[in-house]
């Protein structure tokens, strides 16, 4: 193989695959990034085995092949070699080394052969639809922060995607993620071909990774789901990753509809208030308790180690006083979320599920578990 | 509020996060029916249906010990109702046959209308339906007062299930912890065999709990936590 490319499209693209590899493997070729050289320029893979990125680069290759390289050497070395330049990449006669040259440098990496590569082997993808980059980063961003991290619950360990009827004749896409304690749901009009999809979990892994590359630019993402692995194209760079392979609960069940004590706070204003107080709070517990009666809120922090501290705040609410407990991390997470200037609470009692929503309606919706203070 | 103290402020239980109720539905299917030598003998009867050597048939067993799980599937393949002993009044009596099969749960719980139930079990013998009452003992220790309905239930072909074999509790735990998607350590599933009733619906009750408060602490179900659990639910057992 031989093959001369542009440094920053190398770049880009090695930043984009280079990810996907675990900086520990036991299995010498997960640590490799796969190069292929062929008429249509240099082709790019890497893989975790759960999740592999593919992408092709321009290049100028007089003689075709391909070879895997350590992923994390090669993009450290392009990292560091000089704005603008032509790298040439070029196998040894007997495949076992790939040399790197640029300028005056010139680098020479233990090649492993393509024949060893893993192949995810995407199989039939039967689901298929094309939405707006920013609808999904949507539907990422604001659903992301709720996805469990305890890894023996692999069932919470993803946003699951799926489409739902409703919302005028064309069905809602929703995003959901849940870790037990919050609960954040966003939907958006199904584009077409979304209905009928299979309801898929998609891992925390795969998730950061669509994040990143839905952030580089391409306006539109193609999505292939079959009821196994899903593909995304964005433009030129294609992730494809095994589903969680798990039943998410029905998560319709914990979402309030009766909540009837009405909370609107001013949205920054709640936030700092909440971080302030918490400043003393315990690493472990970081309970605020907030007490509201008509037109005022409370907010407390009682750390038996440390002190107290409270701050009131004037707040739109007419219902009876209620004094409930939340964790600050997940309120300010929460808010965090929120688009709008206010943030609407929907409150039953200091042990049940509140909704909370920028206000009520809105496509993007969060449901908090107290804590018991 | 607090009355003030000097030996400061009273020791309290620190903030606990509570957790979304988000269960599965317990499965009673045939495919979750657990065989083992403690029940094989009355699931084998069941399965015999419609070849019974009576109209009406026993299931005896301790609770927990899968009464209702079996009388369930039986109900499925007969398309019959299910009915607390309580629920069996006179008027209704004819309608309770009317499907051909029923089964009446918990015959032994507390007083019921004897005259109604001697009714329905002449009634199905007349009428060729199938009942199964479910009880823990035999009709004697039922505290029955009408002979004819006590002589009528002796008769009755009975079938026992024993409480769970160890290997059975073991096998169910593992069960209800895969049915919850939930990933457990063999140590967690041998402590709590080794430390709850033998009883199914306590193995049940446990793995429940413990899904709950692996989920309020945002952690994974430990050996520790199951010993907590259990040190919890039978607080007398301990010291």
């Amino acid at each position: 193989m031989r093959v001369t490319v542009e440094r920053a499209a190398l770049l880009k693209a090695l930043g984009h695959v280079h990810r996907v590899v675990e900086r520990r493997n036991t299995i010498p070729i997960l640590s490799n990034v796969l190069l292929r050289a062929d008429a249509s320029g240099l082709g790019l893979k890497a893989t975790d085995l759960d999740m592999e990125v593919t992408e092709t680069v321009a290049a100028d290759v007089p003689q075709p092949g391909a070879t895997t390289v350590p992923a994390h050497v090669i993009y450290d070395i392009v990292r560091k070699l000089a704005d603008g330049s032509q790298i040439s990449l070029e196998t040894s006669a007997d495949g076992a080394q790939m040399q790197i040259r640029a300028g005056r440098s010139r680098f020479m990496l233990q090649a492993l052969p393509e024949t060893d590569f893993p192949d995810l082997a995407a199989g039939e993808m039967p689901h298929a639809f094309t939405l707006p980059a920013g609808d999904l980063k949507r539907l990422i961003d604001k659903t992301q922060f709720a996805i469990s991290t305890e890894e023996t619950r692999y069932y919470l360990n993803g946003i699951f995607l799926h489409a739902v009827d409703g919302g005028g004749s064309g069905g809602l896409l929703r995003a959901v993620a849940t870790d037990g304690h919050r609960l954040a749901r966003v939907e958006l009009p199904a584009p077409q071909g979304a209905l009928g999809m299979p309801g898929v979990i998609v891992p925390r892994k795969a998730v950061a990774e669509i994040q990143k590359l839905v952030d580089d630019g391409a306006e539109e993402v193609r999505v292939e789901l079959s009821s196994a692995k899903v593909r995304l194209t964005f433009a030129g760079v294609v992730l494809t990753s095994k589903l969680i392979d798990g039943t998410f609960p029905d998560y319709q069940r914990v979402i309030p509809t009766g909540n009837d004590k009405r909370l609107v706070v001013d949205r920054d204003v709640f936030a700092k208030a909440v971080d302030r107080v918490s400043t003393i709070s315990s690493e472990r517990g970081r309970a605020v308790k907030l007490a509201v009666t008509e037109g005022r809120m409370t907010l407390s922090v009682n750390n038996p180690d440390s002190g107290s501290a409270t701050e009131e705040l004037e707040v739109d609410y007419e219902a009876s006083g209620l004094d409930i407990g939340f964790n600050a991390r997940y309120l300010l997470d929460i808010t965090n979320q929120l688009d709008g200037d206010t943030a609407t609470f929907m409150l039953a009692d200091p042990g049940s599920p509140t909704l909370i929503q920028d206000r009520e309606g809105a496509p993007a919706l969060y449901v908090l578990m107290p804590m018991r203070v | 509020m607090r009355e003030p103290s000097d030996r400061g402020p009273p020791r309290r239980d620190p903030p606990k996060q509570l957790a979304f109720d988000l269960p599965l539905d317990p499965r009673y299917g045939r495919e979750d029916f657990l065989v083992s030598p403690s029940n094989e003998r009355a699931y084998a009867l069941v399965e015999r249906w419609p070849d019974w050597p009576d109209t009406v048939l026993r299931l005896e067993g301790p609770p927990g010990s899968g009464k209702s799980h079996l009388a369930s599937i039986w109900a499925t393949d007969a398309r019959g109702w299910t009915v607390d002993a309580r629920e069996v009044r006179g008027e209704r009596v004819p309608h309770l046959i009317s499907a051909g099969a029923l089964v009446i749960e918990d015959a032994d719980r507390g007083p019921i209308d004897e005259a109604a139930l001697f009714h329905l079990l002449n009634l199905a013998r007349e009428r060729k339906a199938s009942v199964v009452v479910t009880g823990s003992g035999p009709p004697d220790r039922w505290g029955l007062r009408t002979p004819d309905l006590l002589s009528r239930l002796r008769l009755a072909p009975a079938v026992a299930l024993d409480p769970p074999d160890d290997a059975l509790l073991k096998a169910v735990l593992v069960k209800l912890f895969v049915d919850r998607q939930l990933v457990v350590d063999t140590t967690v599933v041998d402590t709590l065999a080794l430390r709850i009733e033998r009883s199914l619906a306590r193995a049940a009750e446990a793995v429940a709990a413990l899904d709950k408060e692996a989920l309020s602490r945002g952690r994974r179900i430990t050996r520790a936590m199951a010993n907590d659990l259990v040190a919890r639910l039978s607080p007398d057992e301990e010291g």
